[in-house]
C-alpha cells in the first residue's frame, strides 16, 4: 500500500482529531497491520506505527493494479504511463492562457488551510461533533 | 430556536470523474510493450492526482468569470466550516486537501471543482442566517465531490484520448488541449446545464447525513431551500443549474422526520454574527 494524496498525517487513533505521529507524503509505502473500520493501523518504512483513513491509501502508486493478468501492483510500463495524465506539466501548458485561466486567486485560495488544533476548539466550542 | 435556518445546496462541482470508456480495440497503438496495450484496451480511470489538477484548473477557469473574495476573517470561517465537514463525509481524504472560498457576487449559487475546490458566492453567503445554514450548503457541495459528480461531466472522447495518449509518446500541447477540453465539459455542466435529478437528489439526502454526523441541525439545509424557492418566486437567477427548491423541499422534509436532531445551534450564533460582521 501506498499514500495517494500529496500529502497526510498519521495519527495515534483512529480519528482525525487524534495527536500526530508523523507526516506522510505521496508515493510513501506502508505495511498494514490491522483493519478497524475505515482507518487502517500500519507500520511506515521507519517502523513507526499509527493510524490512517483508507481513502488516503491505495494499492499501488497509479492506482493500474490488476490491469496486467497475473502481475500484483504497478509495473516500470505502468507507472511510467500514467504519468501521461493530467499533470503539473499540463498545467504550466495550460497557464499561458491568461483569459481563460486566472491561476493567481486559485493560489490564494489553496494556501487557505486549517490546523487540526482549531478544528478541535471549534467542535467544543461549537457543540459539535 | 426550535429550527434552524439553513440552506441550501449549492452546487456545482467538482470533479472529473471519468466514469469510462471502454475499449479502444481498434487504436493505432504502434510498436507497445504488452502492458502498454492493455493500458490502452482499459478503461480509463482518472486518477486522485488528475482530478487535482483538473479541479484546479476549474477552479481557476471559474476565477475568470466571477472574481474571488480575498476576505481573510470569513474565507478562513468557511474553510473551518468546511474542513470539518470533509473530515465527517465518506471522502475526507482527497489529493490536495478540500478549498473553500468566496465569490464576490452577489449572485446565489455554489460550485464544487473536481477534487475538493468548493466556490460559494457572496450572494448565498449573505442568504444564510446562521452558520448551520452556511454549513448546509456546503454540505451538499462535499456530498458531489465525494460521489466525483463533476468528473462525471468529462466528455467520453476526453477519456478515449487519455487512454490513447497513455499507450503513446505525447507532448505537453496535446496533453493540454485534453486538459483545456475537459475543463470546459465540467464547467459547462456547474454553470449551465447542472447535474441529473437524481444526482442533486443524492447530493441533497447525503448532505443531512453529513450535517448529522458533524453535529449540525440537519433543519438548517431545509430553510436554506425554503429562502430559495422564496427568490424563485421572484423569477431571480438562483441556483439555475439546480432542480426547482419546491421539489427538493419536499424529499428533504421527509427526511428529516425520520432523523433525530438536537438543536445546539445557540452555541455558534454568536462566532456566525462575528464571522459575518
Amino acid at each position: 500500500m501506498k499514500i495517494k494524496v500529496k500529502n497526510t498525517r498519521l495519527v495515534s487513533k483512529p480519528d482525525f482529531l487524534s495527536s500526530t505521529i508523523g507526516n506522510l507524503k505521496n508515493g510513501d509505502p506502508l505495511k498494514i497491520i490491522k483493519e478497524t473500520g475505515s482507518w487502517l493501523f500500519v507500520k511506515t518504512s521507519d517502523n513507526v506505527e499509527g493510524y490512517i483513513h483508507k481513502s488516503s491509501v491505495a494499492k499501488s502508486n497509479v492506482g493500474l493494479t490488476g490491469l496486467i493478468p497475473g502481475q500484483k501492483g504497478a509495473s516500470k510500463d505502468e507507472i511510467a504511463l500514467a504519468a501521461k495524465g493530467f499533470n503539473e506539466g499540463a498545467e504550466q501548458k495550460i497557464k499561458g492562457n491568461k483569459g481563460t485561466y486566472n491561476f493567481e486567486d486559485m493560489e490564494w485560495l489553496m494556501k487557505r488551510t486549517v490546523p487540526v488544533s482549531q478544528i478541535v476548539t471549534f467542535i467544543k466550542e461549537g457543540r459539535l461533533k | 430556536m426550535k429550527t434552524v435556518k439553513i440552506t441550501l445546496c449549492i452546487t456545482i462541482i467538482c470533479a472529473i470523474g471519468f466514469s469510462a470508456f471502454s475499449g479502444c480495440g481498434s487504436l493505432p497503438i504502434g510498436e507497445l510493450t504488452k502492458g502498454a496495450q492493455l493500458v490502452a484496451q482499459a478503461t480509463h480511470t482518472i486518477t486522485e492526482e488528475e482530478e487535482y489538477y483538473l479541479g484546479r484548473a476549474v477552479a481557476a477557469n471559474i476565477l475568470t468569470k466571477y472574481p474571488l473574495w480575498k476576505n481573510q476573517k470569513m474565507t478562513d470561517y468557511v474553510n473551518t466550516i468546511g474542513t470539518l465537514l470533509s473530515l465527517r463525509s465518506e471522502r475526507p481524504e482527497v489529493f490536495g486537501g478540500y478549498h473553500f472560498g468566496i465569490l464576490d457576487t452577489g449572485e446565489v449559487n455554489a460550485w464544487s471543482a473536481p477534487g475538493g475546490i468548493i466556490l460559494l458566492t457572496r450572494g448565498l453567503v449573505n442568504l444564510a442566517s446562521g452558520e448551520d445554514e452556511l454549513a448546509a450548503v456546503i454540505a451538499h457541495e462535499i456530498s458531489h465531490i465525494v460521489s466525483k459528480d463533476p468528473l462525471k461531466a468529462v466528455k467520453s472522447e476526453r477519456l478515449k484520448q487519455l487512454g490513447l495518449f497513455a499507450a503513446q509518446n505525447v507532448t505537453k500541447g496535446e496533453l493540454a488541449d485534453v486538459l483545456n477540453d475537459s475543463v470546459l465539459d465540467v464547467t459547462g455542466t456547474l454553470l449551465q446545464k447542472g447535474y441529473s435529478r437524481t444526482a442533486e437528489k443524492k447530493a441533497d439526502l447525503e448532505a443531512l447525513d453529513l450535517l448529522d454526523a458533524a453535529g449540525y441541525n440537519p433543519n438548517a439545509l431545509l430553510s436554506m431551500l425554503e429562502k430559495i424557492e422564496e427568490i424563485e418566486t421572484k423569477k431571480a437567477a438562483v441556483f439555475s443549474a439546480h432542480p426547482k427548491a419546491n421539489t427538493r423541499i419536499s424529499y428533504t422534509n421527509e427526511r428529516i422526520k425520520q432523523m433525530q436532531t438536537v438543536d445546539t445551534v445557540k452555541y455558534r450564533t454568536e462566532r456566525f454574527k462575528k464571522a459575518t460582521s
